[in-house]
């Protein structure tokens, strides 16, 4: 796929945190006095009632999570409980017959399962709102390939920026990379703007790396007719060059 | 300056319009001498090619003398006597440098129209809608030649206009859609569609060695002059006889080896196929009338090769596609790279091995184009190419 390509995806690890959460959740419904006694806590009635109602919660995250991939809201409920298991780690501490160590060991515990918890969440709510990590609108990322080597493609694009010729208003991310088998450079570019305004920056840009000029129509668009004008600047302002 | 100018179905007009002038670094200006209504321009008028504007000046065949230069043009001179390929091209980017001129990546501006409809965009053509580039075309007294570096060839003296022109676009496209077929000694090659790009196809089959050549075709003076003038050895009147059972006796049953769809999307069928389309077109839920393109795939010789010249704009019904798995069919097409054939076609031309001027049968003044346009498009008069003087 796709997107294993690129770390951290989140689906691979928020699947582990589905299973784990099921673990977790079917150890505290079955035993719920040998979990107490796992971190640190005497087991007693309450502990047991307690420890089984979150063995429930865990068990119905992780089902959420295995049967809804893609959603972080499953996740986002791990995050809760992972908040509330730490206030009951936290009250714990406070009565007789704690074993300080385990349960030190156990929050612990809760604090990196809790941490991976976000992260996952965080990644899938990224690929949900089509963002990468900076925020930027990665579902409207854009590429073209141009026949020229990496290090002449970075400086033309910050000469074309300098130029005024570049058209994108808005805050973008650009990215070059080799293209395979010599052909050249691929550019890619989130944000700047609308998906087809940034096509048509790139291929204006390619155009004027690869041919030296931005090709003019007589007829731009469908709103003028394909005709010579009497005022040869006004065929598209924007992309004459004389 | 005069120019012929699209007005909607059915119509143009030549009208006064503003003279082009230099753009860009690269573009040229040329006085045209000569151009030609192509049968794709036929498309245009009839409606079927989409992003057409009223106003827009039409015609991508055209030859002239250079008149102006942009300063990054070095190797033209004015005074130069120029015949120019339809396609645009840049000449840098990848598909040029691979010879695939007709796919340059730079020369049309308006390519997000064409990404809409075809996925990605080919080259900007001359006077052949917005879609593909929205330039001003050739059938004018001037035109505006983007990349005049790239593409415009030089004509030698001793060479006509009328023998010149024609490498401007239908004879590399015929030429093409003949040596797509890899003409094997011993094969026959069946043309469907006898107007100019089919007599060219026929035409150069033969020069490419084909055993016989078999024409198809429904008017009597467009098969006469595929026999007389372009060596088709047996022509088929599609309207008088059943073309596969024609084409299965005359190949002594194995079928063509390769059939040149000349046609395109306005081809027309006696019986079922041609009223299906003709209703399906009208209706909006089919742009083209694929019948030749049916019809060759349904006759060709299995493992043979379907070879596409004829212009296609969208969306086809029906396709055999059954036909093409099964018995293992290659299909090729493309809009000619025509770069790539004018030197080698004008050397065919230069040593008399073909003159290009057969296919002519009318000659009129620019203004005159209307009923160019008119002549052409309704078979009379024993048209088969137009040629305007402006």
């Amino acid at each position: 796929m796709h997107s294993q390509e690129h770390a951290p995806d989140g689906t691979t690890l928020s699947q582990a945190l589905g299973w784990f959460s099921i673990a977790l959740g079917v150890a505290e419904l079955a035993a719920p006095r040998q979990v107490a006694r796992w971190i640190g806590v005497r087991p007693t009635d309450e502990t047991n009632r307690r420890l089984r109602s979150y063995g429930a919660r865990e068990v119905a995250s992780g089902i959420g999570i295995l049967a809804q991939p893609s959603s972080s809201k499953w996740l986002w409920s791990r995050v809760g409980g992972d908040a509330v298991d730490l206030m009951s780690l936290g009250q714990a501490s406070r009565r007789p017959g704690t074993n300080e160590t385990l349960l030190t060991a156990a929050t612990l515990a809760v604090l990196g399962v809790t941490a991976l918890d976000v992260i996952a969440a965080q990644s899938l709510r990224a690929k949900e709102e089509h963002r990468d990590p900076f925020g930027f609108d990665t579902s409207k990322e854009q590429a073209i390939t141009v026949r020229t080597p990496l290090e002449a493609v970075e400086t033309a694009w910050i000469e074309w920026c300098a130029s005024g010729e570049a058209g994108l208003k808005n805050d973008y991310v650009i990215r070059f990379e080799v293209a395979p088998g010599a052909r050249g450079t691929e550019i890619h570019l989130a944000g700047g703007g609308s998906k087809g305004a940034i096509r048509q920056e790139l291929r204006r840009f390619k155009q004027k790396l690869e041919t030296g000029e931005i090709s003019v129509s007589d007829g731009p668009g469908l709103w003028r007719a394909a005709q010579p004008t009497a005022n040869a600047g006004g065929a598209n302002p924007a992309e004459v060059l004389r | 300056m005069k120019a012929t100018t699209w007005q909607g179905n059915k119509t143009v007009l030549v009208e006064h319009v503003p003279d082009p002038k230099i753009l860009n670094p690269r573009d040229a200006i040329v006085r045209v001498t000569s151009t030609a209504i192509c049968g794709s321009d036929l498309h245009l008028y009839n409606g079927f090619i989409p992003s057409m504007k009223r106003g827009d000046v039409l015609g991508h065949e055209f030859m002239g003398e250079v008149v102006d230069t942009g300063s990054g043009v070095n190797n033209l001179q004015v005074g130069d006597r120029v015949v120019v390929p339809f396609p645009i091209a840049c000449g840098n980017c990848a598909q040029c440098d691979r010879e695939n001129f007709s796919l340059c990546e730079n020369s049309n501006p308006n390519a997000w129209m064409a990404e809409k409809l075809w996925g990605y965009s080919p080259c900007g053509i001359f006077g052949y809608s917005h879609m593909l580039g929205g330039y001003a075309g050739g059938q004018a007294e001037y035109v505006r030649v983007p990349f005049a570096d790239v593409g415009p060839l030089k004509v030698p003296e001793e060479l006509s206009d009328e023998q010149a022109l024609f490498l401007s676009d239908i004879f590399p496209t015929g030429y093409m859609a003949a040596e797509a077929c890899n003409i094997q000694p011993g094969d026959v090659v069946a043309v469907w569609g006898c107007g100019p790009v089919g007599q060219f196809a026929i035409a150069s089959a033969n020069l490419l060695g084909a055993e016989r050549v078999i024409a198809i075709d429904r008017f009597p003076y467009r098969l006469r002059m595929a026999r007389e003038r372009a060596g088709a050895a047996e022509t088929i009147n599609y309207e008088e006889e059943d073309v596969r059972e024609s084409l299965d006796a005359l190949t002594g049953g194995r079928g063509p080896d390769a059939c040149i769809d000349a046609v395109g999307m306005e081809g027309h069928a006696p019986g079922a196929w041609g009223a299906y389309d003709k209703v399906k077109t009208t209706l909006m839920l089919e742009t083209d009338r694929p019948v030749a393109l049916r019809q060759a795939i349904l006759a060709c010789r299995s493992g043979g090769t379907i070879s596409v010249a004829g212009v296609y704009g969208g969306f086809i019904d029906k396709f055999p596609m059954g036909a093409v798995v099964n018995r293992a069919l290659t299909i090729r097409s493309g809009q000619t790279p025509v770069h790539r054939y004018m030197r080698p076609l004008l050397e065919r031309v230069r040593n008399g091995q073909i003159d290009p001027s057969f296919v002519i049968t009318h000659r009129m003044r620019l203004e005159d184009a209307p009923m160019g346009y008119d002549l052409f498009n309704s078979k009379e008069d024993d048209c088969v190419k137009v040629v305007l003087k402006p």
